[in-house]
């Protein structure tokens, strides 16, 4: 177990470097080492003790933002402070995202947006560039390669040789102390217990050093998780979402959670529980999602999600993982719909599948709009459907206007008028059963109820014209004469 | 949200078939009665105008509850309005500038401004970019709301073919 002394040296060099060189946009959410507080437990199962080490580090990191100069004596005062107090630093995140162990009250003044007063690290930016081409593997895959990790302590502040000159006193001080090899990638969890101001901005650093990801590009990383498949929207995302998520990610979730920054809340509030598809800023979104994710409890509006047994928890993977559960389920009804696609599998095959069978459909419809305007135009179009099915079946007329079929159920007519020209219609290919049609056409008014404005006269006219053949032509122009003025008044009763 | 999605797709498919049948035939009839000119000449014409009436009954039926029938209807309504006030020849040049400034504009928005974010190779893929043009209105989507459209836009599509092939059946037969 790597002495506190030693972790926090190894997280204090590592942050400088980070910060140097890292010139991150304040996307990001995360904030403070209370990520580590919430996900030690899971990240660092195996090594609880980690955990406090990690707070340590925020707390010491947190003073180590704030001045280069007297890092060491708040170095060590956060080494001793940290681990005995796990809660304070929780509070101390409460308060104002910042997170700030209670005794050193100087710390509280040192946290300014000094992010960019280290130096960049060539051989930090070396690792974070290999360290973001692992695909998400576990927690241990992406902190082996970087040197020798003992097998004690899987925490990210194990021994690792100090790669990269001595920038400021930190460095120095950590050599002295820990007497190893300060950490390259601190973690983020001392650029996240920044100040809240920044909290997305440390956060965001914090967890690209964490990650090793140093570029613009960390957006990708943050919200990669653990899905290395998952698309973003639908097709395959380039994005590499292999990244290690395991405990990047978590220390950003943790980091994050309690975190009350304003630009988070602000951020959070934007894109709380909308989709990561924001058009403008993709990191953004996805922080704000994230964000929203781990941040239970914070905001109502915020998804609950509750990892499941043996994955990761951090809010990427989560977010990702509730995306890709909400388009697997919407992949399966479309599934349904699409016929001939129930063996199907993959989401880029049931697009295709998707894609050809809506053009399927359009051509289709092209086609028969096109059948449908060569028919012969002596021919009504008549609205027998609606009319009673039993009445269809047994007057077919010889112009064969009738005969909707069986799927035409009668009473959806609501509209009086429109019954009214649905009767004209349907009558005007009757034959001369005069009883026959008025006995239905009477169960079929009584039937639909009070629609008509006039029942009786409208009844009445109907009945005339059904009993008298001659009639046909009045039919047909109130026919022709209804439906222009539905025809034009239907696009505004629907808006 | 839950609720307004599930809302629209819980409609009874026949009374989908019939209240569009109810609206397309009306709109053929409508097709049939204007002024008709000759038969062969205008069969481009018709055929179009059976495929406007065809897709605008169908968003009619589906009302404003989706938004790609929102999109359907907005569009025919949009271009029935320029179309009508193009014509106008009351309409002083003024007007007339200002309308086909206000049409370049869109085509313009339409064309350049969004196509870019849909097509954007690193957020959505080939397929969806191209299933964003299909559906209407599937611009402006995020991809899961998309998909949602996606699935009752061809529920009623389908739909809609049914009908329209029940009904050329019954008109060619004899």
């Amino acid at each position: 177990m790597a002495g506190e002394n030693e972790i926090e040296g190894r997280n204090r060099n590592g942050e400088q470097m980070h910060y140097s060189s890292t010139n991150l946009s304040s996307d990001w959410p995360f904030n403070g080492s209370n990520d580590l507080t919430n996900t030690s437990p899971t990240i660092w199962d195996h090594n609880p003790t980690n955990s406090q080490h990690l707070g340590a580090f925020c707390d010491v990191n947190l003073q180590n933002n704030a001045t280069t100069s007297s890092s060491a004596l708040g170095f060590r005062k956060g080494n001793h402070i940290a681990p005995s107090s796990w809660s304070p630093p929780n509070s101390a995140v409460k308060r104002g995202g910042v997170f700030l162990p209670p005794p050193p009250a100087a710390t509280s003044t040192m946290l300014p947006h000094t992010l960019s007063q280290f130096p960049a690290d060539s051989g930090f930016i070396e690792r974070a560039a290999r360290l973001s081409s692992f695909s998400a593997g576990n927690f241990e895959d992406m902190m082996n390669p970087f040197g020798n990790v003992p097998e004690s302590s899987l925490s990210p502040y194990s021994n690792r040789p100090v790669q990269g000159q001595p920038q400021d006193g930190f460095v120095n001080v950590i050599k002295s102390t820990s007497g190893e090899g300060s950490k390259d990638t601190p973690p983020p969890v001392d650029y996240e217990t920044n100040d809240g101001s920044q909290p997305k901005h440390d956060a965001r650093q914090g967890g690209s050093g964490f990650s090793g990801n140093n570029l613009p590009g960390e957006a990708e990383y943050s919200e990669g998780g653990q899905d290395e498949t998952s698309n973003e929207g639908f097709g395959s995302k380039k994005r590499r979402r292999s990244d290690q998520d395991t405990d990047y990610n978590q220390v950003k979730r943790s980091s994050q959670t309690p975190n009350e920054a304003t630009r988070n809340n602000s951020e959070i509030q934007q894109k709380g529980d909308k989709n990561p598809n924001s058009i403008a800023n993709k990191s953004s979104g996805k922080h704000g999602k994230q964000v929203s994710q781990s941040s239970d409890g914070q905001k109502e509006e915020y998804i609950h999600v509750r990892a499941r047994r043996g994955q990761a928890t951090n809010s990427h993977s989560l977010a990702e993982r509730v995306r890709r559960e909400k388009i697997s389920e919407r992949m399966k009804f479309l599934q349904e719909l699409v016929p001939g696609c129930s063996k199907v599998t993959g989401k880029a095959v049931m697009l295709d599948e998707i894609i050809n069978y809506v053009q399927s459909l359009q051509r289709q419809v092209e086609f028969l709009s096109m059948k449908l305007a060569t028919v012969n135009p002596r021919m009504d179009f008549n609205i027998e459907g609606l009319i009673a099915k039993d009445m269809l079946e047994s007057r077919v007329g010889p112009s064969g206007t009738l005969g909707f079929g069986a799927d035409m159920a009668m009473a959806y007519a609501h509209n009086p008028s429109q019954m009214a020209s649905i009767m004209q219609g349907g009558l005007s290919g009757l034959g001369s059963s005069s009883d026959a049609v008025r006995r239905t056409i009477n169960s079929h008014l009584l039937a639909v109820g009070g629609v008509y404005k006039d029942p009786s006269s409208q009844l009445h006219d109907i009945v005339q014209m059904g009993l008298n053949p001659s009639g046909t032509p009045i039919n047909t122009q109130n026919l022709g004469s209804t439906p222009p003025s539905h025809l034009k008044a239907e696009p505004q009763k629907t808006f | 949200m839950s609720s307004a999605s599930q809302q629209p797709t819980s409609i009874n498919p026949i009374h989908l078939k019939n209240q569009f049948a109810l609206r397309f035939v009306r709109a053929l009839n409508t097709i049939k009665n204007q002024k008709g000119s000759a038969h062969d000449t205008q069969m481009h014409c018709r055929s179009r105008r059976v495929k406007i009436a065809a897709y605008t009954a169908m968003a009619s039926v589906v009302g404003s509850r989706r938004s790609w029938s929102r999109a359907v209807l907005w569009k025919i309504r949009n271009r029935s309005r320029n179309q009508d006030l193009l014509r106008n020849k009351i309409m002083t040049n003024h007007h007339r500038r200002r309308r086909h400034a206000k049409l370049c504009m869109k085509r313009r928005n339409r064309n350049s401004i969004r196509e870019d974010v849909y097509l954007n190779p690193f957020r959505y893929s080939v397929q969806e970019s191209k299933l964003r043009k299909m559906v209407p209105g599937g611009r402006n989507m995020d991809s899961w709301c998309l998909g949602d459209e996606i699935a009752d836009y061809i529920k009623c599509l389908a739909a809609q073919v049914e009908v329209m092939q029940t009904l050329v059946d019954l008109y060619t037969v004899t």
